[in-house]
């Protein structure tokens, strides 16, 4: 065989299957039947693929046997889930349940916190103290601090409206944030505060006051609140950012409740 | 469902839009048209009836919850042919990670037997008739049987095939001749040994 005649079958070869199938036309039928005539060997593999496809092509027709329709099956898994319907009944039994569950924790809230409650009704005062830091423009350069302030849209209620909030019912420790403050004068300026409750220890709580001086630098204080837990006698005592003596005296800390309460440096 | 199919000449693309906005009836149109179809070729490529029906279940619940994203640049069979082929990959991928599973154990048994677990693909032959078609279509390579199938059964084209296989049809020629040719050669040698 010469070398163009192998290059020839090796270009006839595939098409001999679709020959076989009489897939061909127009010149590629014409090409390979040429082939064909001349070729020996390409005869012999046209009759085996021809073989192979007649097989393919008698099993094409044939049905797939017990065959059985699987639609039943698709439909359910493709079928829109069922609306809920509204059903009265249980509607009201769901009412009636979260109607239980509400007056439950209502309960054990005046449970929890009993005595806070009574006491905020019955002797206001008691309890609603505040904290005033009367400080001078003098004593306030003293203990400035280069801190910025931290004076926003609220500081007008904390400044006339002193209260006592429960920031967070844990345990059984009532922990109250913060006491709002200062007179405000020519000589105090607006002061903010802000408490950090440490139920852990004997510390009651620590108080940061901190504002713009009229000549606009920053100050910041501090003061600690300590309460008897027995007695309920609260003592304060007030640290600056100085920390020497003879300034600290500079911040006054009072406490308008309980009575009985200390102020110490 | 009745009305659909009493109306003559339904087209896919009528009946794929119906079935985009949530129109059962007409899906259960395209079902009955093309299951038949995909439930040979499944059948073909897993040598399984019962294979077949769970391979067909799945790729019609999953065109339908894809028909959405059926942008159309294909027919609807090519589609669901390319779903139809993706999970009988799957499926032969996990039978024969189950074969290979319990070869571990029939090895020491019988080392026969752990073969015919260690090639699914002869031990549903032997289950057939020798001299099927289909007995020599499952010893050809997973791939090459695909092609064929889709080809000669299916009656797809070079260029759906090329589409349906993300490939040219150049090289889905080219493949399809080995495909061709291997099944030649091992239906030469059957025929040798009988």
């Amino acid at each position: 065989m010469k070398m163009s005649d192998k290059k020839q079958c090796q270009s006839i070869v595939p098409l001999l299957w679709d020959y076989e199938s009489g897939r061909l036309n127009g010149a590629e039928l014409q090409k390979v039947t040429a082939h064909l005539q001349e070729c020996a060997s390409c005869r012999e593999q046209a009759a085996q693929f021809g073989t192979v496809a007649g097989m393919v092509a008698e099993d094409r027709n044939q049905p797939v046997p017990d065959f059985q329709s699987t639609w039943s099956h698709i439909e359910k898994s493709i079928a829109p889930s069922p609306r809920l319907h509204f059903r009265p009944r249980l509607a009201a039994l769901w009412a009636s349940s979260l109607l239980v569950l509400l007056l439950a924790v209502l309960g054990l809230q005046t449970m929890y916190f009993p005595q806070r409650k009574t006491e905020m009704s019955n002797a206001p005062d008691s309890r609603r103290w505040s904290i005033e830091a009367n400080i001078t423009k003098e004593q306030l350069d003293t203990i400035t601090k280069p801190r910025p302030a931290k004076i926003d849209g609220t500081h007008k209620t904390i400044r006339n409206t002193p209260q006592i909030k429960r920031i967070r019912p844990r345990r059984s420790i009532p922990l109250y944030s913060l006491v709002a403050k200062c007179n405000k004068t020519e000589e105090t300026p607006v002061v903010k505060s802000n408490v950090t409750p440490e139920p852990e220890s004997e510390r009651y709580a620590r108080v940061v006051a901190w504002g713009t001086n009229p000549d606009g630098t920053q100050y910041q204080s501090a003061c600690t609140v300590y309460e008897d837990p027995e007695t309920g006698e609260r003592r304060v005592e007030t640290t600056d950012r100085s920390g020497s003596e003879a300034e600290s005296s500079l911040l006054m800390v009072s406490m308008t409740a309980p009575q009985n309460s200390e102020v110490m440096r | 469902m009745d009305v659909i199919t009493a109306i003559p000449g339904t087209t896919d693309e009528e009946l794929v839009n119906r079935c985009r906005c949530g129109d059962v009836d007409a899906f259960s149109l395209l079902h009955s048209r093309y299951e038949q179809k995909l439930f040979r070729y499944a059948y073909l490529m897993s040598g399984s009836r019962e294979d077949s029906c769970d391979i067909v279940q799945d790729t019609f619940i999953k065109a339908y919850k894809a028909i959405g994203r059926f942008r159309g640049d294909s027919s609807i069979i090519t589609w669901l042919m390319r779903i139809c082929t993706n999970l009988c990959r799957t499926h032969a991928r996990s039978k024969m990670f189950k074969a290979l599973k319990l070869s571990e154990i029939a090895v020491f048994r019988d080392f026969k037997m752990a073969e015919e677990q260690l090639n699914p693909v002869i031990s549903v032959e032997k289950r057939l008739e020798a001299d099927s078609i289909r007995d020599l279509l499952l010893k050809l390579p997973a791939h090459q049987r695909e092609l064929l199938v889709l080809y000669e059964y299916e009656e797809l084209s070079t260029d759906e095939i090329a589409r349906l296989q993300n490939t040219s049809p150049g090289s889905v020629r080219v493949r399809l001749f080995r495909a061709r040719q291997h099944l030649k050669e091992i239906a030469l040698k059957t025929l040798a040994h009988m």
